[in-house]
């Protein structure tokens, strides 16, 4: 049992279960934070020291699974003088057992390897209405990332209390970057930086809301020396990407394996454009993702011959090979740090926001180069090689909109790349259907895809077999159509689009009802999308990326049946999406609608308007068409 | 929770008992010189024949070779030498591999790895490249992994590594199927020759101990084939045994499968006693008998007082019912709850100590026991009252299935047995809390059992009918056009679906309750969103469970002054899994049941029934299933029932499955067309 019998509790704790015994947060919260604190202190020597005191009243069975300590640990970064108690709803007290504490390789994934560990302890039986606390000291080394830190005041979870601070010595300044930390209160007095909040009410999970990633309230902070003789930190964005692309040259180093390589892809080639294509193309296909992150090798590439000779690499390998081998075919390149999954804060001059590398190709370097307007800023080309799909001249929907740092030495800059257009992610499903005289159904179906998603798909159409294609596409209609069959699957690709067809069957496609059949007009899209019921919305609404949605079907119907009603026409619009469908009735039925999702959110106040939209594109997607019979 | 007979087999297997005659332990490196086979021209033409078309990796040949001749000394070594064509971009993942987890009783000595071109050119691994990691750190214990990716691997490539490694316990045998098609294995065997080393495993569970020196083998889901026996070549009075297989397919996933471990090509390698199955279980079985007559029985006066005290005058069924009842009320039940906090509960407030019960009336008077006792117990008192019963032994269909021909303790789980006068056979499974008299876990419904005090014959569980787990639900809902559709449930559950709900209620407090509730009915309520969720009846096993709550679901739109209502989209709703043409294994279902929806739909006002679909049955060997509409005033009436006659079925008749599961999902389709009056225009 990893409870052993209490040791006396802080008087930090016993003041939070005080101050919130009488809290009634909302019904669907699992746990209220009722203490959250973290104390960080820079030594000038290098190095952190971060205090940290939590605990939470457990409200429901899901808190008390999330109740388990856990700790993130590395070879520079240590968990000490950890405690915890448990308090029971019944009075009942027990201390943590820390011998029983478990050290496990926090993200394991095959062709991944780091130092990231995770510390995690928990108590055995916690239960609604316990209370759970934990106080550690973090000792953290790394002479850099240690002066990045970050704290979520709260995600989900109701708070009652939180506080960060940090502590800098005389010298030492402070970056910081805030989001959504509207109701914290900030105090500064000397070295001490401090923010605290209270009562934090619970908000929920909602169909359609923006990632966590961009409604947590967190705060990130970089503390750093700039008189220091050694580098202590980074003043500025210049500071920082003369930090990162130190590391990145070193790697970037012309050998002969990769001259001959260069030599053998490009030695035919007369046009800078055609190199850099067949450079990207290598970059991209030839060297299988697999990320080796250990010490100084989450920041440093490995050497661009050592990528080569391995035919693997993470994104930086990757960036620091693709850009050796452009320097080799004659083409200037820069590396440029990308963030995938925070948004970056121009204000935080830390090189730690980002997560991933892309290339940056001055577009004068490549004479013939086409123009590349969705990747193309200020001159400069941008193409990210660790994405399979994505072609030269496309960056993934992920990257649109996101600020890069480019590490070019005599272009420093953070630069935004473009937004995604409605029209750079557009797919158009095309059927001519026939309805049989049983019912049955038979379709000639084409699938055309666009720009990045065209990209995507012939990606798609590359690496997976036909057979799992074509199951794919059989489960999607499996749950439409009776006892569908999808049959001579094929695909294509040209300019800026991919094709697939197929011929699709199904049985019954227009159920009886009395003397009507009810046909499945729209067979492609039910079930596709979450419905907006809620009368009451707590976050922004979006709709996801910018894409463009195109149906188009056109009915055959058997002798002697007919529509049985007037034309269908549903058309509405916000500032998220629109959605305009219509059916043109003859001696068939034909079907043509266009959803256009513009990106982006909109706010609780709009939700109405969202919520309308919605319950359009829903009804379109489940129009059915009532069928009569000429005699009956 | 589980706990049984499977764990205390587990616990014999890794104390398997060495006799003290072993010979001395001595260190024995690997001194094997390592040679990669020639790549042939066959091996590049693996997968441009049609043979394993679309795959993205085939892997040519895997060969394993565990030498367990110094298996008395606790040294066993293995290696493994897989090679790979890779065929495509996807197939390079084949090239991340993860050599078996490292602890205190395993570790990997040696791993090498190149990639071949079609050039001919070989790219080595090099150690830099292996990463030998600590997965898992708790105090006093680590467990480490060797992963390593190979470099220089092409869309269009071979690569090859072998891994060698050392460990303590017997390998136990061979996953043969894999993620990706197999063209040629070998299992190379080097066993143990016990007599020469002067040493014997006992196979020890607490009714029989088995001496186990000879070597034995079992294929599953593969074509079975003798091995090739000889002398190990340059090694003097060693054993071999060379296993082999062709052309094994990738594993495939098929939906309400059996587990994937009983679906998979595996071959069984261990010691055993050198009889034939049928003896081995007859040995087991009578062994059985023996300690329940001899040990457990041996001690039988408090039950005996228990009995005469407890049980009303009647005939044995009542006593067998009462005597059900007084097991599962009075014997705490340690395999599922904590025994302190049981026995705190009843009012002993002292420390309990839990000791080891040997005798049936150890039981009574300790008034606790693991589930597998309790089973004996209950055992004990139908023979004391001259019912035949007996204690049979299966497995967790939910986990593994039953292999006959491998002779080694596989069970998970005990009931009880009782042959009425006419010799038919009924299963209690007292030791499992709340399971109702006359029913037992359905993941043990259908499986094999081993009897005690038989020649090594096996029962089979007869699964309960679907008469035993009824659901019925009534629903009452009011339809508006343009809003959500609310509405109530009231669902009456028995056997099994009544079942899952007590299984996760049963040790819930009042804290978590509510919560568990709505987890658990989640399954088995249409889709809507819940509100004011309450159940009753889950305290007696006996009892239905009764489930009220109300529902809302998203809104119905009118279309052209008419509505389209499907309303079993506000019935229990299930996708439905068999929509393949074609199945490779058998189907696996939970249980069988039987299932009787009524709703009543309040229509708007003005709004009328312009067109009913038509009133449909279907029915096979399967099951059944039927819709009915009817106009009730200005009330719309649907039912639907569903009846599933049993819980597994063999693939050859999946013809029948499906197409029950595709009638009902035909009649889920079938819709309602509403008017506005005078509002619908029509053509």
């Amino acid at each position: 049992m990893p409870a052993v019998t209490a040791q006396a509790q802080p008087d930090w704790l016993k003041e939070a279960a005080r101050q919130t015994s009488t809290a009634a947060p909302h019904k669907d919260a699992p746990t209220l934070v009722i203490h959250h604190s973290r104390e960080a202190k820079v030594d000038p020597a290098g190095g952190v020291t971060i205090s940290v005191c939590w605990a939470a009243r457990i409200l429901k069975v899901a808190g008390a699974e999330a109740s388990a300590f856990a700790e993130h640990v590395t070879t520079t970064r240590k968990v000490k003088d950890l405690k915890g108690w448990l308090i029971g709803s019944d009075g009942k007290k027990s201390s943590l057992d820390k011998s029983r504490a478990v050290e496990v390789d926090a993200d394991r994934a095959s062709g991944h390897y780091d130092d990231n560990r995770r510390l995690i302890a928990r108590f055995p039986e916690v239960k609604p209405g316990d209370i759970v606390a934990y106080e550690y000291t973090i000792e953290d080394k790394d002479p850099l990332a240690g002066y990045h830190e970050g704290f979520v005041f709260q995600v989900s979870d109701p708070v009652a209390f939180a506080r960060f601070s940090v502590q800098v010595p005389p010298d030492w300044q402070v970056q910081m970057s805030s989001h959504h930390l509207e109701p914290a209160q900030y105090r500064h007095q000397g070295g001490l930086h401090e923010w605290t909040v209270r009562d934090l009410a619970y908000r929920p999970d909602e169909p359609y809301m923006p990632p966590w990633t961009e409604l947590s309230r967190t705060l990130r902070v970089a503390c750093f020396n700039s008189k220091a003789t050694d580098q202590r930190g980074f003043a500025d964005w210049r500071a920082a990407a003369t930090w990162a692309r130190r590391h990145q040259d070193t790697a970037c180093v012309d050998t002969d394996a990769v001259g001959a390589t260069v030599d053998q892809l490009c030695g035919h080639l007369a046009s800078p454009h055609a190199k850099l294509r067949a450079i990207a193309d290598f970059a991209r296909d030839q060297i299988r993702y697999v990320a080796v992150e250990i010490g100084i090798g989450r920041f440093r590439p490995r050497a661009a011959g050592t990528t080569l000779a391995n035919r693997y690499g993470d994104c930086k390998d990757k960036v620091a090979l693709m850009r050796a081998m452009l320097t080799r075919a004659g083409i200037n390149s820069a590396a440029a740090l990308a963030s995938v999954q925070d948004r970056v804060d121009p204000g935080l001059s830390s090189p730690f926001q980002f997560d991933h590398a892309i290339v940056a190709i001055p577009i004068e370097a490549v004479a013939d180069l086409p123009p590349f307007p969705e990747a193309t800023v200020n001159g400069w080309l941008y193409f990210d090689p660790t994405d399979e799909a994505m072609a030269l001249g496309r960056l993934p929907s992920h990257l649109g909109g996101s600020c890069v740092l480019k590490l070019s030495p005599d272009d420093t800059t953070l630069t935004r790349l473009p937004d995604l257009a409605p029209r750079d992610n557009a797919r158009c499903y095309r059927a001519t259907a026939e309805l049989n005289a049983d019912f049955s159904m038979r379709a000639a179906v084409t699938v055309v895809d666009y720009r990045i998603r065209a990209d995507e798909t012939a990606h798609l159409n590359h690496s997976v077999p036909l057979t799992e294609r074509t199951k794919a596409w059989h489960a999607r209609f499996a749950n439409v159509l009776q006892n569908p069959s999808v049959t001579d699957l094929a695909h294509g690709a040209g300019g800026d689009s991919a094709w697939t067809s197929f011929v699709l069957k199904g049985s019954n496609a227009a159920p009886q009802s009395g003397p009507y059949r009810l046909l499945i007009t729209d067979f492609f899209h039910e079930g596709e999308f979450a419905d907006l019921t809620a009368k009451e919305r707590f976050h922004p609404v979006t709709f996801g990326d910018p894409a463009e949605i195109v149906t188009d079907i056109v009915w055959r119907l058997p002798p002697g049946w007919a529509p049985a009603a007037d034309p269908e026409r549903i058309t509405d619009s916000c500032a998220l999406a629109s959605i305009d469908c219509r059916t043109e009735l003859d001696s068939g039925i034909h079907l043509v609608s266009r959803l256009t999702v513009y990106g982006g959110s909109i706010g609780v106040e709009k939700y109405e308007q969202a919520k309308r939209v919605n319950k359009s594109w829903r009804a379109s997607h489940r129009m059915r068409s009532l069928l009569s019979h000429a005699n009956k | 929770m589980r706990c049984g007979w499977h764990l205390i087999a587990t616990a014999v297997a890794a104390s398997l008992l060495l006799l003290p005659e072993a010979a001395t332990a001595q260190r024995r490196r690997d001194t094997t010189t390592f040679q990669w086979e020639a790549v042939t021209e066959a091996d590049w033409n693996v997968g441009k024949d049609t043979a394993w078309a679309g795959a993205h990796a085939v892997m040519i040949f895997e060969k394993i070779s565990v030498d367990e001749r110094k298996l008395a000394e606790d040294r066993v070594y293995r290696s493994l030498y897989r090679r790979i064509r890779i065929l495509d971009m996807s197939g390079r993942s084949q090239a991340e591999v993860e050599a078996p987890m490292e602890d205190a009783e395993q570790r990997v000595t040696r791993v090498i790895a190149r990639t071949v071109l079609p050039s001919g050119e070989e790219i080595a691994m090099t150690d830099k490249d292996i990463h030998r990691e600590t997965v898992l750190k708790v105090k006093g214990a680590k467990w480490k992994q060797t992963r390593f990716s190979i470099p220089g691997v092409t869309d269009d490539c071979i690569i090859e590594y072998r891994i060698v490694y050392q460990a303590e316990r017997s390998a136990g045998g061979w996953l043969i199927q894999k993620d990706i098609p197999l063209v040629q294995g070998e299992y190379r065997w080097y066993y143990c020759d016990f007599a020469k080393q002067r040493s014997t495993y006992y196979f020890d569970l607490p009714f029989i101990w088995v001496p186990l020196r000879e070597p034995e083998y079992v294929w599953t889901n593969v074509k079975p084939s003798a091995p090739k026996r000889f002398p190990a070549p340059g090694i003097e009075d060693s054993t071999e045994m060379l296993f082999t297989v062709k052309n094994v397919p990738a594993r495939e996933d098929e939906q309400m499968s059996l587990p994937e471990d009983s679906r998979v090509a595996r071959l069984f390698c261990s010691y055993g006693t050198g009889s034939l199955p049928i003896e081995f279980w007859s040995t087991m079985s009578s062994s059985m008998s023996d300690w329940m007559k001899d040990n457990f029985c041996g001690k039988t006066a408090r039950m005996k007082a228990v009995l005469a005290a407890a049980l009303p005058d009647g005939d044995s069924e009542q006593k067998m019912a009462t005597a059900y009842a007084w097991v599962q009320d009075s014997i705490v039940n340690t395999s599922f709850v904590d025994l302190q906090e049981a026995m705190e509960e009843r009012g002993v407030n002292r420390r309990i100590r839990e000791r080891t019960n040997e005798t049936a009336d150890d039981v009574i008077k300790r008034k606790y026991g693991w589930s597998g006792v309790i089973d004996a117990l209950y055992c004990s008192m139908l023979r004391e009252l001259g019912i035949d019963a007996r204690i049979g032994f299966v497995v967790d269909r939910d986990d593994d299935m039953f292999v006959r021909d491998f002779k080694w303790w596989q069970f998970d789980r005990s009931l009880v047995v009782v042959f009425d006068s006419a010799k038919s056979t009924r299963f209690f499974a007292p030791g499992y809390p709340h399971m109702p008299y006359g029913m037992v876990p359905w993941f043990n419904e259908g499986v094999q059992m081993l009897l005690e005090g038989t020649q090594g014959e096996f029962l089979t569980v007869t699964p309960a009918g679907p008469s035993a787990t009824s659901q019925t639900y009534v629903y009452d809902y009011v339809l508006v056009p343009g809003e959500e559709t609310v509405g109530k449930v009231q669902a009456r559950l028995t056997g099994h679906a009544a079942g899952t709900i007590r299984a996760t209620l049963f040790d819930a407090d009042s804290s978590e309750y509510k919560e568990l509730l709505d987890t658990a009915v989640a399954n088995l309520l249409p889709s809507g969103v819940r509100d004011s969720l309450t159940c009753t009846g889950v305290e007696r096993a006996a009892d239905p469970i009764t489930v009220h709550c109300a529902l809302t679901f998203p809104s119905n739109e009118e279309q052209a002054g008419r509505l389209f209502l499907k309303p079993l989209d506000y019935f229990v709703s299930r996708d439905n899994p068999f929509v393949a043409a074609t199945r490779k294994t058998p189907i696996a279902f939970p249980f069988a049941y039987q299932r009787n929806e009524a709703a009543q739909f309040t229509l708007p006002a003005g709004w009328s029934i312009e067109a009913l679909p038509s009133d449909t049955m279907f029915s096979n060997r399967v099951g059944k299933c039927g819709v009915q509409f009817l106009q009730l005033g200005d009330k719309l009436s649907v039912q639907r029932n569903f009846t599933l006659n049993a819980p597994m079925w063999k693939k050859e008749d999946y013809r029948d499955v499906r197409a029950l599961f595709l009638a009902r999902q035909e009649m889920s389709d079938r819709t309602v067309v509403l008017t506005r009056a005078g509002g619908a225009a029509t053509n």
